[in-house]
C-alpha cells in the first residue's frame, strides 16, 4: 500500500498547524498586519473592477429580462401616486371643513339660542332665474320647510323651500322671488332685500323701500330684521351702491352678498332660535 | 583547426537553468494561482451576498480542495497552505484556523482519491464533496467552540457544503486543463 501521507505532506500539515497558531496569536496581539495590508491593497482594485462589471451586467439583465416587471412596478407606483393625490385632496377638503366648523362653533358660542344642523351642498340650480341649492340633510335631521340656512359665520344663505327625508332644497337670497326684511345696521333704516337678477344685478342683492332721507354709506352692513322665519342680526350683505327708485320717493341700495356663494360647500340650518 | 563550440543563445530562463518541464510547471502553478485569485474575487464580490435556499456558496474551499485532489497531498497540500495564507490575509477567511482546516481537509480528500479510488471525474467529485462537507462541519464545530454560532445553524453549514459541492463540475474542467500543462499529473 502506498504511503498516503509521505514525509513532505506531513511537514506541510505540521507547518499549517504551526502557522495557524502563530497567526492566531499574532492577530490578537498586533491586529491588522502588513501581509493583510499588502494582500488587500492588491485585491481591492480587482474587486472594485469586478463589482463594476457585475453592476453593469445586472443593469443589462434588468433591462432585457425585467422590463415587464419594471413596467408593472411603474404602473403600481402611478396608481399609488393617484391614491395619494386623492388623499391629499380629501385632506384639503377636511381642512376646509374643519375651518368652517370652528367658525360655526364660534357662532354657537356667541348665539347660545341657535340650534344648528350642519349639511353639505350636493347640487345647485341649473337655470338662471332661480337660485336654489340642495343639501344632504332633510326631515330626518329635523329640518322643516321655511327654516333659515346660514353659513358658519352667521351669513344668510336662504330659506328651506322643499324638504325630503334625507335632502332639502334651499332658495337662496339671490333668488328674486325671496324677500327678506332687513335693516342697515349702522343707521337702523329698514327695507326689503331680494335677489338682484330681475333688476339686472345678477349675483347681487337689491334692497328696496328705504326712506328717501336715509343716509346710506358704502360698505354699510345690512342684517336681517328678524321674523318668525329667521332671527335678527344675521348678515345679509354690504352696500355697494344706492339711489332713488323709479318713483323717486324711496331709495334703494345694491348689496354685495355676505355669503360667498361661489365657494360655499357647507351650510347650517337653523332649526330653533329665539328672537329675544 | 581549433575546435570551436557552437555559440549558444541563452535566454533569461536559460541563464537561470530552468528546463522546459520546469517552465511548464511554473506556468501550471501560476495558472492555478490566478484561478484561485479569480475565484476569491468572484466569491467576495458576487457570491458573498448571493443567498441560496438554506445556505450559500463557498467557492474558495472548493477550488483549493479540488486542486489538492488533482495534484496530490504533497504538491496540492503545499499549494493549499500558501493559498489559505492569502485567503486569510485578504480578509475573507473566517479565521486563522482555516489554514490548518483547509490544508488537512484537502490532504485527506486527496489521500482518499489517490489511495482508494480511480482516476475519474466522479471520484474527484466525490472526494471534493466529502472534503467540503468535512470542512463545513469542522468550521461549524470551531464556530460553536468560539461562540460564533449556535447549534440551530448546523443545517446552514450542511446546505452550504452541498451547494458548494455542486460547483465542482464547473471548476473541474478548468483546473483539469491547467493540471495537464507540463504532462499528466496523475501519477499512479
Amino acid at each position: 500500500m502506498k504511503r498516503l501521507f509521505p514525509t513532505k505532506a506531513r511537514v506541510v500539515l505540521l507547518l499549517a498547524v504551526l502557522l495557524t497558531g502563530v497567526l492566531a496569536v499574532a492577530s490578537r496581539v498586533t491586529g491588522l498586519s502588513v501581509p493583510n495590508l499588502v494582500v488587500q491593497s492588491v485585491l481591492t482594485p480587482i474587486r472594485a473592477g469586478v463589482h463594476a462589471l457585475t453592476n453593469q451586467a445586472q443593469q443589462i439583465y434588468n433591462y432585457m429580462f425585467q422590463y415587464e416587471a419594471l413596467a408593472a412596478e411603474n404602473q403600481a407606483l402611478r396608481k399609488r401616486i393617484t391614491e395619494l393625490e386623492e388623499d391629499a385632496r380629501t385632506a384639503d377638503a377636511l381642512s376646509r371643513e374643519n375651518d368652517v366648523l370652528r367658525a360655526a362653533l364660534d357662532l354657537v358660542e356667541a348665539r347660545e339660542d341657535f340650534k344648528l344642523v350642519d349639511s353639505h351642498i350636493i347640487t345647485w340650480s341649473s337655470n338662471d332665474w332661480t337660485s336654489n341649492l340642495t343639501i344632504d340633510k332633510g326631515s330626518n335631521a329635523g329640518i322643516a320647510e321655511g327654516m333659515c340656512a346660514i353659513t358658519a359665520n352667521g351669513e344668510v344663505v336662504g330659506l328651506v323651500s322643499q324638504v325630503g327625508g334625507n335632502y332639502a332644497v334651499i332658495k337662496s337670497v339671490l333668488d328674486s322671488s325671496l324677500e327678506v326684511s332687513a335693516t342697515i345696521a349702522s343707521s337702523g333704516y329698514s327695507g326689503m332685500v331680494k335677489g338682484g337678477y330681475a333688476a339686472g344685478e345678477e349675483g347681487m342683492l337689491h334692497m328696496d323701500y328705504l326712506p328717501s332721507d336715509a343716509v346710506i354709506r358704502n360698505h354699510d352692513q345690512v342684517v336681517t330684521a328678524g321674523s318668525t322665519v329667521y332671527p335678527r342680526d344675521l348678515i345679509l350683505g354690504y352696500v355697494v351702491d344706492a339711489g332713488f327708485d323709479d318713483t323717486g320717493v324711496a331709495k334703494f341700495a345694491i348689496l354685495e352678498p355676505a355669503a360667498d356663494f361661489r365657494a360655499l360647500e357647507q351650510v347650517f340650518v337653523l332649526t330653533d332660535y329665539s328672537n329675544g | 583547426m581549433d575546435f570551436r563550440p557552437d555559440s549558444q543563445r541563452i535566454d533569461l530562463l536559460g541563464k537561470l537553468y530552468v528546463t522546459p518541464t520546469q517552465r511548464k510547471r511554473f506556468l501550471k502553478w501560476s495558472l492555478y494561482t490566478l484561478t484561485f485569485l479569480a475565484v476569491l474575487v468572484v466569491q467576495d464580490v458576487i457570491f458573498s451576498r448571493f443567498l441560496l435556499p438554506g445556505g450559500k456558496l463557498d467557492l474558495v474551499p472548493v477550488a483549493l480542495v479540488l486542486v489538492c485532489v488533482l495534484e496530490g497531498t504533497q504538491s496540492g497540500g503545499t499549494f493549499v497552505l500558501l493559498c489559505t495564507l492569502v485567503y486569510l490575509f485578504s480578509g475573507s477567511a473566517p479565521g486563522s484556523y482555516v489554514i490548518a482546516f483547509l490544508t488537512a481537509v484537502g490532504m485527506v480528500a486527496a489521500a482518499l482519491r489517490w489511495g482508494y479510488l480511480r482516476k475519474t471525474f466522479s471520484a474527484v467529485w466525490l472526494c471534493t464533496a466529502l472534503g467540503i462537507m468535512l470542512y463545513e462541519m469542522v468550521l461549524f464545530g470551531a464556530g460553536l467552540l468560539l461562540g460564533r454560532t449556535n447549534p440551530g445553524r448546523a443545517m446552514v453549514f450542511v446546505f452550504t457544503g452541498l451547494w458548494s459541492a455542486g460547483t465542482v463540475p464547473i471548476l473541474y474542467p478548468v483546473l483539469r486543463a491547467i493540471g495537464t500543462i507540463g504532462g499528466e499529473s496523475w501519477k499512479e
